[in-house]
């Protein structure tokens, strides 16, 4: 039992101190940062799913929140749809968004978008064998297009002024049936735990191994008969999937999305969470995200009276802590505590290894 | 006593890179069971005859067969999966941040499809095989270290070790004493000499000592081609190798 | 007819500015390896410098550009000696660390210029006219300009001896050392260049951009898939790059709009980057 408790890794115990953290949250917050903490596991289950792509499979996505906004639009076209909202004038949807005129088929569509287009882009990208440099170029390039496109499309997403939403819930548009803030909250909590330990058990199976040495050193694993193509492929539409799943959450709690979700500014910003927390232990996004999303709606409350600007002054501390991180701890928080773990029992280790031999040597 | 089958046939094998001849007409029979040296000097064309082999690189004319099978052109994870043939590289050429034993376990043949991946369940088979390979190339009490905090010698090992998880039916090991101290070179040639007969191999080596420990039949490359071909002390004697390669000798 | 030609020229004037702007991203991406996501700031810098220089100060409009080179050649000595150099070969940090300089460009000119745009004059304001197809002077200037900085860079690269310093560097810095030569000066000199042609080319887009802090924006996109389309090393081929994109550009935007005309262009141009990653027009590196 010892050997058990030994073996877990360390971030494991500072996932269950997060998660406490943010079971008990509620019960001594006020409303304001439970609406606040909502967002932010959104955000969360968002940094989880580029974790899977970027820190365990290695494949940097500058353009994630396609993704994120693909799955968030669902849902704001079709609670706008079906709510009739002031700026709607198209009667009908297009054939391919025909399930946006139900809630639950609106919901089924935001997971299912991003699936697609992660899957057309990975078949596009993985069948060729360019480097990883093209693959972080073209994503970049795809958050553009989309943020040019979402603005573009205005009929049906309202331009630069973005979708308002109404409701407190997961799969219904209705007035009548929102949940508190305090319900809201717990609900998304359970769906980030239970992302939370699909994204342990995945990465933890032979899957998970498998797209670490994907990660390390792709062409080698070509030589034990893999096919990598297959297995970045499924990665990246599961975390397509859970990259929508997260827009929904999100745009649920903000009750609006716009162009932002779905461009180039969102994508970086989810790139310095994971780099911040550190990639590769699905702990490091957690705590990357919750860092900086709290830092950021901390000091904005208390500098809004002191000043206009704060967001200016947010992003250029942003700026520094992002420099000051690559220089100091390029792992990240989280990366650089499991190192220094694995450094000590490393030691602990060797030292019993000398130990083995001179009992050998000495008899 | 029946002559033991053909594991591995090259005829007439050459490739081409923009206008460099790399290999010309190459012709070559590797037995079941036999550990086959190759020797040569560098840029003798020894790398891109186990590219070819392997799936890295297409023949631009000429055959590969194994076991009868034609496998010139075909992709690396084809040939790796579908018709065993393990390689070491000139490494060492490993997952530098996941820990030896993982680094044995993803090479551990039968598991490379996605399918299969996401249904594997660590069996006591599995396991015990896991231990086996580290305990045989003396890894086991390292199991839970990065393979980048190893030693050269250690990496080389490790790489060795996975390929031995590969099961292959045909090893092709390249260079695998380069960087290592004579200790090791020497354990290196014992745990090769096990091999024999159970496995079929290939090494290539430049450590004219520790060919001399392994060796029997020898292949000698030179400029693309195929220079001599016999047991060793007749190569050995060769002067048109000892010319080219063996000049200290 | 008379349309389509307006659209060519449009097009041709619109290629030599994603041309211009380009430029320091064939350096330092091309060259140089570096994935420098603060190329597009420098072009938000340089066109500051412009306002200040020539709209403000009155200087002459070739100081303006002069100086945008130099103040952006020495920016680029500063970052590359700080941050920079010590992250080569480290596409994540480097990543990060240029998105990091760019933040904090973009906010520091946020805080220093605040949001109101600015707008600079053109220098010259006269308009040809060829037939039904007319010209504004001072985008010919502006391709002009294009051209010269374009083959200055030429020149530089592989007429001068600091050029076949840089040539043997970004080949094979192991034996450049072993010559001798100081790589690390040579690295700097050729990100600041980079920077420098960058800042120049903010500049001379001045007088037909909107001047703020957020002009970076719209040209990371575009001047990325352009250099990467190129062949990401090749002056020339960034050349015939630039004019593909654009004219496709002008004349699908004829067509329907000018914004379903880039989604359409920078789709096409995805594929071909994917099918051919060394780009358009490199030739087959002898190995």
């Amino acid at each position: 039992m010892m050997d058990m408790i030994k073996k877990i890794p360390i971030n494991k115990y500072i996932d269950f101190a997060l998660f406490l953290f943010l079971a008990t949250f509620p019960f001594y917050q006020k409303t304001y940062w439970i609406y606040v903490m909502s967002g932010i596991m959104a955000y969360i289950i968002f940094a989880l799913s580029l974790d899977l792509l970027w820190g365990y499979t290695g494949l940097m996505s500058m353009g994630h929140s396609v993704l994120f906004g693909a799955g968030g639009y669902m849902i704001g076209i079709s609670c706008a749809y079906i709510n009739h909202a002031g700026w709607v004038r198209f009667d009908r949807l297009p054939w391919f968004l025909a399930l946006l005129s139900s809630e639950t088929g609106a919901f089924f569509m935001a997971l299912l978008l991003p699936a697609v287009i992660a899957l057309f882009i990975g078949i596009f990208m993985f069948s060729g064998k360019i480097q990883g440099v093209f693959f972080s170029l073209i994503t970049l390039a795809v958050a553009g297009i989309a943020e040019l496109f979402v603005v573009n499309q205005s009929t049906y997403t309202h331009g630069d002024s973005g979708i308002t939403i109404t409701s407190r819930t997961i799969l219904s548009n209705s007035e009548t049936s929102r949940l508190t803030d305090f319900q809201f909250y717990f609900v998304i909590l359970a769906i980030l735990l239970a992302v939370y330990l699909f994204c342990v058990l995945l990465m933890h199976s032979r899957t998970g191994k498998v797209l670490k040495a994907i990660r390390e050193n792709e062409g080698r694993l070509t030589f034990f008969g893999y096919k990598p193509a297959a297995f970045k492929l499924f990665i990246f539409v599961i975390s397509g999937m859970m990259a929508g799943l997260s827009g929904v959450l999100f745009v649920r709690v903000q009750g609006s999305i716009n162009y932002t979700a779905i461009g180039i500014n969102l994508a970086t910003l989810v790139l310095v969470w994971v780099a911040v927390g550190g990639r590769g232990s699905l702990t490091g996004a957690m705590v990357g995200t919750i860092i900086l999303q709290v830092a950021e709606t901390v000091l904005s409350s208390a500098f809004s009276g002191v000043s206009a600007d704060f967001a200016q002054y947010w992003k250029l501390a942003l700026g520094a802590v992002i420099l000051v991180i690559v220089f100091v701890i390029p792992k990240g928080i989280i990366g650089t505590i499991i190192e220094a773990r694995q450094k000590h029992r490393d030691r602990m280790r060797k030292e019993r290894i000398r130990q083995k031999e001179e009992v050998r040597y000495h008899v | 006593m029946s002559e033991p089958n053909i594991l591995l046939e090259v005829r007439n094998l050459s490739v081409e890179f923009n206008g460099f001849q790399a290999l010309t007409d190459v012709s070559m029979k590797i037995y079941e069971g036999e550990l086959r040296v190759i020797i040569g000097p560098n840029g003798a064309g020894k790398t891109t005859f186990m590219d070819l082999v392997t799936g890295k690189t297409a023949p631009t004319a000429g055959r590969i067969l194994f076991s009868g099978a034609d496998i010139s052109g075909k992709s690396a994870s084809d040939i790796a999966r579908r018709y065993k043939i393990g390689r070491k590289f000139q490494g060492p050429n490993v997952f530098d941040n996941m820990t030896v034993k993982e680094n044995i376990e993803i090479a551990a043949e039968g598991f490379e499809s996605l399918w299969r991946s996401l249904l594997f369940r660590k069996s006591k088979t599995f396991k015990n095989k896991v231990s086996d390979i580290l305990r045989s190339i003396d890894l086991y009490d390292y199991r839970h270290f990065m393979a980048c905090d190893l030693s050269h010698g250690q990496r080389q090992w490790l790489e060795i070790g996975m390929v031995f998880a590969q099961n292959p039916r045909l090893i092709i090991l390249d260079e695998p004493t380069a960087g290592m101290t004579a200790d090791e070179t020497w354990k290196t040639g014992e745990m090769i000499k096990k091999l024999k007969g159970t496995h079929t191999l290939i090494v290539v080596e430049h450590d004219m000592d520790f060919v001399r420990q392994v060796a029997e039949y020898v292949t000698v490359f030179n400029y693309g081609k195929l220079l001599a071909e016999g047991p060793l002390e007749e190569v050995q004697k060769n002067p048109e190798v000892i010319a080219v390669y063996l000049k200290e000798d | 007819m008379s349309m389509l030609a307006q659209l060519l020229v449009s097009g041709l004037c619109s290629s030599s500015v994603l041309l211009l702007t380009s430029l320091g991203l064939v350096i330092i991406l091309g060259y140089m390896k570096v994935v420098n996501l603060a190329h597009t700031e420098m072009l938000m810098v340089g066109a500051y410098i412009c306002y200040y220089v020539y709209q403000g100060a009155k200087l002459p409009f070739a100081a303006a550009l002069a100086i945008a080179f130099a103040a952006s050649f020495l920016f680029g000595i500063l970052i590359e000696r700080l941050i920079i150099c010590h992250f080569y070969g480290k596409m994540s940090e480097t990543l990060l660390a240029t998105y990091a300089i760019s933040m904090l460009l973009k906010q520091l000119a946020l805080l220093l210029f605040g949001k109101n745009y600015k707008k600079v004059d053109y220098p010259t304001t006269e308009v040809f006219t060829f037939g039904s197809v007319y010209i504004e002077s001072y985008k010919l200037i502006l391709a002009g300009i294009s051209l010269l900085v374009l083959v200055l860079t030429y020149i530089f690269i592989n007429k001068t001896q600091m050029g076949r310093k840089i040539r043997s560097t970004t080949q094979n810095r192991t034996m450049t050392e072993c010559l001798g030569i100081d790589t690390r000066m040579v690295d700097t000199i050729t990100f600041s260049y980079g920077m420098g042609l960058a800042g120049l080319a903010g500049a001379a887009i001045a007088p037909i951009s909107t001047v703020t802090y957020s002009l970076g924006e719209s040209w990371l996109t575009n001047t990325f898939m352009n250099v990467v389309m190129g062949g990401v090393s090749s002056l020339f081929g960034t050349l015939a790059s630039s004019i593909i994109i654009q004219e496709s550009v002008s004349v699908i935007s004829g067509l329907s709009n000018s914004v379903t005309a880039q989604i359409i262009v920078l789709l096409v141009v995805i594929v071909i980057v994917r099918l051919k990653p060394e780009g358009l027009f490199t030739s087959k590196e002898k190995r």
